[in-house]
């Protein structure tokens, strides 16, 4: 029951993130299929119905496996890789889920998701060597400040800019202070205490 | 006798009363249904009521079966001449000869366009009546065959009753095309529950022979089935220890098995191959683009809609129809993969594996003619996803009451019940009611129609004997194929309605039958909404025919309501 209560953040996020998959179904059907051409409702209203097959497919199977490699396969692998704390199993799939809030804020589909796979697998990547919610050594302690203080400024830097375009800046400055502090290599110091 | 089998036999026994008290005149019925109330008095008063087993089971059944009996059969409801002539026409057609898929052309399956009226003509007589009281039993079936499924999902009454209600919220009033495949997903969530492969070979049986009655429904049950014995299949090979059945092979030889008869009688026919063109090459494609309505987009609809006003849309169907259905299967979905990937499944899980496979297959249909209508004839199936959610969520009361609550905001549970209720109740009257002030009609047989049809078919019946000679007959381009049963003419094309023509290819080979024919008079128009199906006119549906009507024939007659064109002299 435990396992599964911490599963439910990556799960919703897993399952929200490939939402935007649905605008991707339309436009690939708009891509490959044409309106019909004989006289019928679909063809006044100039509807394709591959695209709602597609809509269909994207809800019954993509959003359950994402939900599902978010809520299960992600976090067991990180598991193994010795990152213990629950928010570091979750942490990928609720960054992936913020693809959907990118989405609905206007931004693009393709690069919604681009953005939040991106963020999914830096804090994958990351989550992979640490877990956020351990406190690492003092000295690292210093360095994870550092981190997180560099990411405050962006967020706030990024906020001036404007929302589509702030989040794209945040997502940049968190992949990499994630690259620069694992070239320090005083990330392998990270563990987790307990 | 002990005591728990002696309450289940008078539990059965007053389900079975009451069932008699729907089905019997209200001076019997009242008598009966007081023998119901007082054999269920006792047992329920009694110290511990434990009834329970297959007498209660059968009793339920028969209950349902009398309710359904006096839901559907109606002898004095009106005739709906595009709907009902696509079994009466076509059934007609049977009768004087013709071959299925060459001479005819069903659409909806064999069986549900004629074939299945034509046995019934040949063995009764050919009336209306005939078609009203074989369509009654059939749908009556389905009802029974829909409460068998909820049980067979859970095997408790409980739950199925949950189960029933759910899926008659999607569609408070069954189809006789859901009949079958309802039975084949009765014996495959059976089968997926028990592993037992002559369960799989039954349900492939019936599965088999779904497909010459209701094609899509066939259809939707091998699909379902295979994909779902596969997947069961896979999952049971995973858990160590455990015999791995492969419920898909099992399946096949059943459809095998149930397919064969039909197939030989079409092969006899020589319509085999027209059968294999006409349902899996032709249909497909057209039935898509001319019948299709606009479902909507869930991509605009989760994208442009208010977070806080979701749950309205989700509960109205405002813009996508089809959106809660396909968000409770993506989360059946969901939870099938979380708990397959937590060890074996359990026996009630993997039923819901078949329901999930079952109910996501007929999506096609649901989303493809995207009406009411359709919703309710595919979403039945959604019903038991709907109902195991709840059972999975039955041990955590918070998460319970939040699905309870977004499931009854769009299925309205009690106002189903309610409907339901009041249907059976009134029915009876409205029986006596349109037997009394109906009128009788040709080839009725039993059955009335309210005055006003019965007289408009009369006037045509007089019409057309009038100016045709027994042999020949008429041309109808108002998609009402009912009329060729009533007024005992044949069909001179292979197409019941106008859409099912609509590519230039068929438009050229109704015209050469039409020249073959010299068919002397056609129905150029109705008069009513079937001359322009979704508003788009039969004549820009297929303006080839309308430009030879127009050109062969003149107009010389308007005969209730429908245009009367006769050929033009050499033409």
């Amino acid at each position: 029951m435990a396992a599964g209560l911490r599963a439910v953040g990556g799960t919703i996020g897993g399952a929200l993130g490939a939402v935007p998959l649905l605008s991707v179904a339309r436009e690939t059907a708009g891509h490959i299929w044409t309106p019909p051409g004989l006289p019928g409702a679909l063809a006044e209203a100039r509807d394709l119905k591959a695209a709602t097959y597609l809509e269909a497919f994207v809800l019954l199977f993509l959003i359950p496996a994402s939900a599902f490699f978010f809520g299960v396969i992600l976090p067991g692998w990180l598991a193994r890789r010795d990152g213990r704390g629950p928010l570091v199993r979750s942490a990928p799939g609720l960054a992936f889920g913020i693809s959907f809030w990118l989405w609905r804020s206007g931004l693009p589909s393709g690069a919604s998701l681009a953005l939040a796979s991106l963020a999914a697998l830096t804090l994958a990547a990351a989550g992979s060597r640490l877990s956020l919610y351990a406190l690492p050594p003092m000295e690292s302690r210093e360095a994870l400040a550092g981190l997180l203080v560099r990411a405050a400024a962006w967020t706030i830097a990024c906020r001036c800019a404007g929302a589509p375009r702030a989040l794209w800046l945040l997502f940049l400055a968190c992949g990499a202070a994630a690259a620069q502090a694992r070239l320090r290599s005083r990330i392998e110091s990270w563990r987790p205490i307990a | 006798m002990k005591p728990e089998i002696r309450r289940s036999v008078s539990a059965g026994l007053a389900l079975v009363a009451c069932a008699a008290a729907i089905l019997a005149p209200p001076r019997v019925g009242r008598w009966l249904l007081l023998l119901a109330g007082a054999l269920l008095q006792i047992e329920t008063t009694a110290r511990r009521f434990s009834a329970s087993g297959r007498v209660v089971g059968l009793g339920l059944l028969a209950l349902l079966l009398a309710c359904g009996w006096t839901l559907y059969y109606q002898p004095g409801a009106p005739v709906d001449l595009f709907e009902d002539g696509q079994a009466l026409g076509p059934a007609s057609e049977y009768l004087q000869g013709a071959r299925p898929y060459l001479d005819t052309y069903p659409v909806h399956g064999w069986g549900a366009d004629g074939g299945f009226d034509a046995l019934a003509f040949r063995t009764v007589g050919p009336s209306l009546q005939t078609h009203r009281l074989r369509r009654a039993a059939v749908t009556a079936l389905a009802l029974t065959a829909l409460a068998l499924c909820a049980y067979s999902l859970f095997e408790s009454i409980r739950w199925a009753a949950v189960a029933l209600t759910a899926s008659l919220c999607f569609c408070p009033f069954v189809s006789e095309r859901q009949a079958l495949a309802l039975g084949a997903l009765a014996l495959l969530l059976r089968a997926a529950r028990r592993e037992a492969p002559v369960l799989w070979l039954w349900a492939g049986v019936v599965s088999g022979a779904a497909l010459f009655f209701s094609l899509d429904f066939g259809l939707i049950a091998l699909a379902a089935g295979l994909s779902a014995g596969l997947a069961l299949w896979l999952l049971a090979k995973r858990d160590e220890g455990r015999p791995a059945l492969c419920g898909a092979l099992w399946l096949s030889g059943g459809a095998a098995l149930g397919a064969l008869p039909f197939l030989a009688i079409l092969a006899r026919e020589r319509a085999l191959g027209a059968f294999f063109r006409v349902s899996f090459r032709e249909i497909p494609v057209l039935v898509s683009e001319t019948w299709g309505l606009p479902a909507g987009s869930a991509a605009l609809a989760v994208r442009e809609t208010p977070l806080w006003k979701f749950p309205l849309v989700l509960a109205t169907g405002e813009g996508v129809p089809a959106l809660f259905p396909l968000l409770t299967l993506a989360a059946a979905v969901t939870i099938l993969l979380f708990r397959a990937a937590s060890g074996p499944l359990t026996s009630t899980d993997r039923a819901a594996a078949v329901a999930v496979a079952f109910s996501g297959v007929a999506l096609r249909g649901m989303l493809g003619r995207a009406d009411a209508g359709h919703y309710s004839l595919y979403g039945i199936f959604v019903g038991l996803p709907a109902a195991w959610l709840l059972y999975r969520a039955r041990r955590a009361p918070l998460v319970a009451a939040v699905l309870l609550l977004g499931l009854s905001a769009p299925l309205h549970p009690r106002a189903t019940l309610l409907l339901e209720w009041q249907a059976i109740q009134a029915s009876r009257p409205a029986r006596d009611a349109s037997l009394e002030e109906g009128s009788r009609v040709p080839r009725g047989g039993g059955a009335r129609l309210p005055r006003a049809q019965a007289e408009e078919l009369h006037a045509l019946r007089r019409y057309f004997d009038e100016q045709l000679s027994p042999r020949e007959t008429f041309f109808d381009f108002g998609n009402e194929p009912g009329l060729y049963f009533f007024l005992e003419r044949r069909c001179p094309v292979r197409y019941a309605a106008v859409p099912l023509y609509e590519p230039p290819d068929r438009q050229h080979e109704v015209v050469a039958a039409l020249e073959r024919n010299r068919t002397p008079l056609a129905i150029l128009s109705s008069g009513t909404w079937l001359d322009a199906f979704d508003g788009v006119s039969n004549r820009r549906r297929a303006p080839l025919v309308a430009a030879y009507l127009d050109v062969h024939y003149t107009p010389v007659a308007v005969v209730a309501g429908r245009t009367i064109g006769r050929r033009n002299p050499g033409g």
